[in-house]
């Protein structure tokens, strides 16, 4: 993105971005754990969400790296989004209850996404 | 797309748990069951789950080692042979051996039921972790309307 585009859309954008990144990934492990919640031997997992975010956070306020040569990588966020062991065996309640808050805080991370393309929006059309 | 992988999960919760529940019904339908194809009462059958990683798609091979840490799960239904056969006197039966005892499928009525329960518990479970995907999917949607 140019200097132009990084000024019309701030971090706020990359960073509900990667929230809803890491969301989407919780989901599906979750997802994971209630589907195999009678498996016998099965150790649920689950995404640090905090985690992940300051580590994406601390990278995004270290001076931005510049590519001194075309054909090194650019900088940006780790693409990926590692699980852990969060127990021994599935707790139905505990997992439902982490499946509802994930699913919540994404609607947020959209909403909040949403409003900010609406002002972008109202500032494009003058306040009209 | 996560989620879409996510809704696939779902689904192969609710498939294996549609499994347990054939083999509870199974179990309830041939409660008293005396005879058999094979010969002998009939047996119990127990549903045995087990998480597999479910087919990738290119993205995901892409991202390598996604699947394994969050697999789906597949249901295999088996005859289980560890419980005893209850025995009953009742020589006018027409299957009761020469001492006069029948001897009665190895199922549990009470055990087969409160399994039920849990397996369709388990089931809702599976179709709310489905809807709520769904609605990330389609909430998605609205961005930049």
């Amino acid at each position: 993105m140019n200097v132009l585009g990084k000024k019309i859309f701030d971090r706020t954008q990359d960073l509900l971005q990667r929230s809803m990144d890491i969301r989407t990934s919780r989901q599906r492990v979750l997802s994971s754990n209630i589907a195999n919640s009678e498996t016998p031997d099965f150790a649920p997992r689950d995404i640090p969400f905090e985690k992940i975010m300051e580590r994406t956070i601390a990278l995004q306020s270290a001076i931005g790296l510049k590519r001194t040569h075309e054909k090194h990588l650019p900088g940006g966020f780790p693409s990926e989004i590692d699980t852990e062991k969060s127990g021994e065996a599935v707790n139905i309640d505990q997992e439902m209850a982490k499946l509802a808050e994930n699913n919540l805080r994404f609607q947020a991370d959209v909403q909040a996404l949403i409003r900010k393309l609406e002002g972008l929006k109202y500032a494009i059309e003058g306040g009209k | 797309m996560d989620l879409f992988q996510s809704m696939e999960i779902s689904a192969s919760g609710l498939n294996a748990q549609r499994g347990v529940l054939n083999a509870i019904s199974m179990n309830l339908a041939n409660a008293n069951s005396t005879r058999t194809e094979e010969g002998g009462p009939y047996i119990r059958r127990r549903a045995v789950l087990s998480p597999v990683a479910l087919p990738t798609r290119f993205p995901q091979i892409l991202t390598g080692k996604m699947d394994r840490e969050s697999p789906g799960v597949s249901v295999e239904i088996e005859v289980d042979e560890t419980r005893d056969h209850e025995m009953i006197y009742d020589p006018g039966h027409p299957d009761a051996g020469e001492d006069g005892y029948v001897i009665l499928p190895n199922v549990n009525i009470i055990e087969e039921m409160v399994n039920l329960m849990a397996a369709v518990r388990c089931y809702e479970a599976n179709v709310t972790a489905f809807n709520a995907a769904k609605g990330m999917v389609l909430k998605s949607l609205e961005i930049g309307k």
